[in-house]
């Protein structure tokens, strides 16, 4: 018979319409994905930022050290220090009990990261420190 | 057709006996197998006369699906109604697949110029009755010749048999293939924009840690994150810890001596007079939730924490 059967492209268009709507709703799903993945990575990215602004300070956080311990509570404490390439080593071979609560204070209620901190009892009012806090 | 294959011409009347053969077939329909009316109509066009077709065999038919057709013929126009499924169920019933099927006439179209009635078997012959083809038995016509459908040249007249007829007609079938071809478009459309959308979306989140100026992908981004993560729990639970030795209330003589942490590991020590002091001051931090090691001895008591 020389002419297409009309079912025959009835039945052409639904298996198309088929194709298509299962092509559209994977393209859903792929999308909802994408978006969900964008939001994800705005979240991580934004977490990324707010972590390094608090932990991650670098310099600002060595300059913001120096400038801690040549605060006036601090003056009369003798402070050795030794800058590495992402830390800074700080030695006080005696420092008094004040002035000790003091800088405790200050290291743990600010966001300097401690890597290292040792502190050990000479007598009733003096105490030896060593700390390293990393950039 | 296909292949080439050889193409014979056959005329199917109710009494053609069944035919065994693989060729295909130019088929020429006994007037059994339709109904034919000449009219002439007030309309210019063959397309009108189609519309109406429907309407001007209403009162002939027996109730049932069917196909119409229809030719200009002089001034009048021939008119033909036929069922598909009966004439496909009768070809079948001859031997006649559909896909042995080359071309369908009606007699009507292929007789209508004969001088002289045909016939068509032993019993019947074709005949012009007022220019209509009818089959008559052979006794009530006067002289007859045989049929010879070799020298028969066949019409443009040829019709189209719908196999599924019975099922739906042409009109809903198109209407629904229409619907279909609509909805598949518009499905199409929506893919592609919903695609572009996505893409959209990739590229946003790829430009996304560049404009926190952030390594560009997510597996650095992830590391860096974890490390930061890991950071910020380390450095909380040492402060947490801290300020929980330090509000440790010592009685006179009770010192802390040594206070030391490693970067994972906290170690205290505390000088404390008696072992009933220092299992006070070990229930006092477990009750503040502290986990860790301890030893006493020599009036020293020794924490170790992980963090």
């Amino acid at each position: 018979m020389k002419q297409i059967n009309p079912l025959y492209i009835a039945l052409l268009l639904l298996v198309a319409l088929a194709a298509v709507t299962l092509k559209l709703m994977e393209a859903h799903t792929t999308q909802k994905e994408a978006l969900s993945a964008l939001q994800q990575t705005e979240v991580t990215a934004k977490r990324i930022v707010a972590l390094q602004k608090e932990w991650e300070r670098g310099k600002e956080s060595a300059s913001a050290l120096e400038r801690l311990l040549r605060s006036a509570p601090l003056r009369e404490t003798e402070f050795v220090t030794e800058r590495k390439r992402n830390r800074i080593m700080i030695t006080a071979k005696s420092i008094d009990k004040k002035a000790a609560d003091y800088l405790l204070n200050k290291l743990l209620n600010n966001t300097y990261v401690i890597t290292a901190l040792e502190i050990r009892r000479l007598d009733a009012q003096r105490a030896s420190l060593q700390m390293e806090v990393a950039l | 057709m296909l292949f080439n294959r050889n193409v014979q011409k056959v005329f199917i009347d109710t009494d053609t006996p069944a035919i065994k053969s693989e060729e295909m077939f130019d088929v020429i329909l006994s007037p059994a197998y339709y109904w034919v009316k000449r009219q002439s109509l007030p309309v210019r066009y063959l397309r009108e006369v189609r519309k109406l077709l429907p309407s001007l065999f209403e009162d002939t038919l027996p109730k049932g699906h069917y196909s119409y057709t229809a030719y200009k013929e002089g001034d009048s126009y021939l008119l033909f109604a036929y069922s598909d499924k009966t004439i496909l169920d009768a070809l079948a019933a001859k031997g006649i697949k559909p896909s042995q099927i080359h071309r369908v006439y009606f007699a009507q179209s292929e007789f209508s110029t004969m001088e002289a009635p045909i016939r068509v078997d032993a019993q019947n012959a074709l005949s012009l009755q007022g220019g209509i083809v009818v089959k008559l038995p052979l006794q009530f016509t006067a002289r007859s010749v045989p049929l010879n459908l070799q020298e028969l040249r066949v019409s443009s007249h040829d019709i189209d048999l719908a196999r599924y007829a019975h099922i739906a007609d042409q009109r809903s079938i198109a209407r629904f293939s229409a619907f279909m071809a609509v909805l598949t478009l518009l499905f199409a459309a929506e893919w592609g924009i919903v695609a572009a959308k996505t893409g959209t979306l990739e590229r946003k989140r790829a430009e996304l840690f560049d404009s926190y100026n952030l390594p560009s992908t997510a597996i650095q981004n992830e590391a860096i994150l974890k490390r930061l993560e890991k950071r910020y729990a380390e450095q909380s639970a040492l402060r947490n810890t801290t300020a929980t030795l330090l509000a440790l209330r010592l009685e006179k003589g009770e010192q802390m001596i040594r206070y030391g942490y490693d970067g994972s590991r906290l170690g205290v020590l505390f000088a404390l007079p008696t072992q009933s002091r220092a299992d006070a001051v070990i229930a006092k931090l477990r009750q503040e939730g502290l986990q860790f090691t301890h030893t006493f001895g020599n009036q020293n008591l020794w924490l170790e924490l992980s963090l």
